[in-house]
């Protein structure tokens, strides 16, 4: 609610910084009115892998007819619009500029503020999305195609990253594996679904410690199987043949291998901060392997677990919509000349 | 009106009334494009007394020309006209730097604007019609045939230094491209929201002409 007028606050939010063309209208901060997503990822499958520049013209394609979608969805005007956020990093740079543009033409016609919000952040305020309960302090996983970052959220807008990746983010190492499997793209939801019915432990991978840190490491894993794969002998699996194992088990037992990677550092950051609430955040979220592992290790410790429905795991524009409602909150109005970025570490404000 | 154009070195706002520019604000480094395109908009409205909402149409130049450059006039253009709720109107960038450009009736404009390197976007106008559609030329290529033309020519665009250099007579038109292309397309998207002919919102792209690297390499083809 509009703090001085009382009135419902509508945050229109559009998300581009990758292959999803997104555009939501979310009511103060707990309806979700509309919330479309234009996925690319049929067209991307084709190389592989999200190509920029394709990614980037489908944008310019999509976002008004999503966006007028959206609006209509969500019985919304422009007039009925208090602010708009939209992602300016980081992500694709080409995408991000067009959700960005968008977003500045629409606040300088409606007189609205434009609030630049961080991809990461909006993965996190899904939870808010679905949780008006949250208790301060507590531990985020954010786990997608491009990040796998441990966050400890201080207060709203205050973060501090315990963790992240040194090399491949855990999507990465799926689409990767995936592509040595044979699978296709995206690698998450292909190796969940070869992964159905399998042993996953049969083939013990390598879990990277990262010794006192909170960091992750995926490229060893990722060598490990494409070893495995290639009968070449891997200290982990050298008894075993990848000729003599289903493929259901080895992609149960890499899935594995990664989920418990990322469970070990959510519990450990947990104890270590004393936070009574973790959650996750991001597209691999959505993987239901990580989703009953995070539940049974939260439940064993005895803390609350946060996981956003699938819907809002994946890029969408609500969860932009849901952070831009708490900086709208906060007094935030923006101006009409931020930057876009490639990189965007997840900072505080100074 | 309201007319973008961003596929250039140089991009600019004009404000048009009856499809005579009124004002015009200019932004040199395009590398600031996506910060600074809402304030030269805004400049160029306060320098023609006009509010955003006294617009009844918005025009932007489609290329070809810079890729990003391009998306982000397109993109800016097209959530102006949408949330405004007046007509878009797309124009070929070519066709609107060769409107209004006087030649003599036996001469050839060129259009050529940078591409890849080595390779330059270029068109070709004679007595006000256009006789060569927009297409992808090797420089080198398009030397020879700029050398063996028959008849004066004319040179036009961001391309136009680099090959001035390979000629014996002055062809270069000089001045400021984004001038001419703001200035050709207030007229002709004018003319044609007098026809009623606007464009559909949904449909307005960039003219990219060629397609992605990876297309390219993995020949897959998107459309």
């Amino acid at each position: 609610m509009n703090p001085l007028t009382h009135e419902p606050l509508n945050i229109l939010g559009i998300e581009t910084s990758c292959d999803e063309t997104s555009v939501a209208v979310v009511r103060d901060g707990r309806e979700i009115l509309s919330n479309l997503v234009a996925s690319q990822m049929d067209l991307h499958a084709k190389f592989g892998g999200v190509v920029p520049e394709v990614a980037s013209r489908k944008h310019v394609e999509l976002l008004n007819p999503v966006l007028h979608e959206a609006l209509a969805e969500a019985q919304v005007g422009f007039d009925d619009v208090d602010a708009i956020a939209v992602t300016h990093g980081p992500g694709l740079i080409g995408s991000l500029l067009v959700g960005v543009c968008a977003a500045k033409a629409l606040g300088y016609v409606h007189r609205k503020p434009v609030l630049p919000i961080n991809h990461l952040e909006g993965h996190i305020y899904a939870n808010f999305l679905v949780h008006e309960d949250i208790e301060f302090p507590f531990v985020c996983l954010i786990v997608s195609g491009g990040h796998t970052d441990l966050i400890l959220m201080r207060e709203h807008g205050i973060y501090e990253v315990l963790g992240r990746t040194r090399d491949d983010a855990a999507g990465e190492a799926f689409d990767k594996v995936a592509r040595v499997l044979g699978l296709g793209f995206p690698g998450g939801p292909a190796i969940q679904k070869a992964a159905e019915g399998g042993n996953p432990h049969a083939i013990r991978f390598p879990r990277a410690d990262m010794g006192a840190t909170l960091d992750f490491s995926f490229a060893g894993l990722k060598t490990s199987v494409m070893r495995f794969m290639q009968g070449l002998p891997t200290p982990e699996t050298r008894h075993l043949r990848a000729s003599d194992v289903p493929l259901s088990d080895i992609a149960a037992s890499f899935q594995q291998a990664v989920v418990d990677v990322l469970v070990r550092n959510l519990m450990s950051a947990a104890e270590r901060f004393r936070v009574s609430t973790v959650a996750l955040a991001g597209g691999v979220a959505a993987n239901r392997c990580l989703r009953a592992t995070a539940t049974a290790a939260a439940h064993a410790a005895g803390l609350r677990l946060l996981i956003p429905p699938i819907a809002l795991c994946t890029d969408n524009a609500a969860m932009i919509a849901e952070a831009g409602y708490f900086h709208f909150l906060r007094g935030e109005r923006g101006d009409l000349d931020f930057d876009t970025f490639a990189v965007l570490p997840l900072l505080s404000p100074s | 009106m309201l007319v973008i154009e961003t596929s250039g070195n140089t991009c600019g706002v004009a404000v048009s009334v009856d499809g005579c520019v009124q004002a015009v604000r200019y932004l040199e480094d395009r590398s600031s494009l996506s910060q600074r395109i809402m304030g030269l908009v805004d400049e160029t409205l306060q320098a023609a007394s006009c509010a955003v909402h006294d617009l009844n149409g918005i025009a932007v130049s489609l290329g070809p020309g810079s890729w990003t450059g391009l998306r982000i006039g397109v993109t800016t253009a097209k959530a102006l006209a949408q949330g405004l709720r007046v007509p878009l109107v797309g124009v070929p960038t070519f066709d609107a730097a060769a409107r209004r450009m006087r030649h003599a009736p036996d001469q050839r404009l060129f259009i050529v604007a940078p591409c890849r390197k080595g390779e330059v976007y270029v068109a070709a106008y004679a007595r006000g019609q256009k006789v060569q559609s927009e297409y992808i030329a090797k420089t080198d290529d398009l030397i020879q045939q700029l050398r063996e033309a028959e008849g004066p020519i004319a040179l036009c665009g961001d391309a136009a230094d680099e090959l001035q250099k390979a000629l014996s007579y002055q062809a270069n038109v000089g001045g400021t491209f984004a001038y001419y292309v703001l200035v050709g397309a207030a007229d002709i998207a004018h003319a044609r929201l007098t026809q009623g002919d606007a464009d559909d919102l949904f449909a307005v792209k960039p003219i990219y002409l060629a397609p992605s690297q990876a297309e390219r390499v993995m020949g897959v083809r998107i459309e």
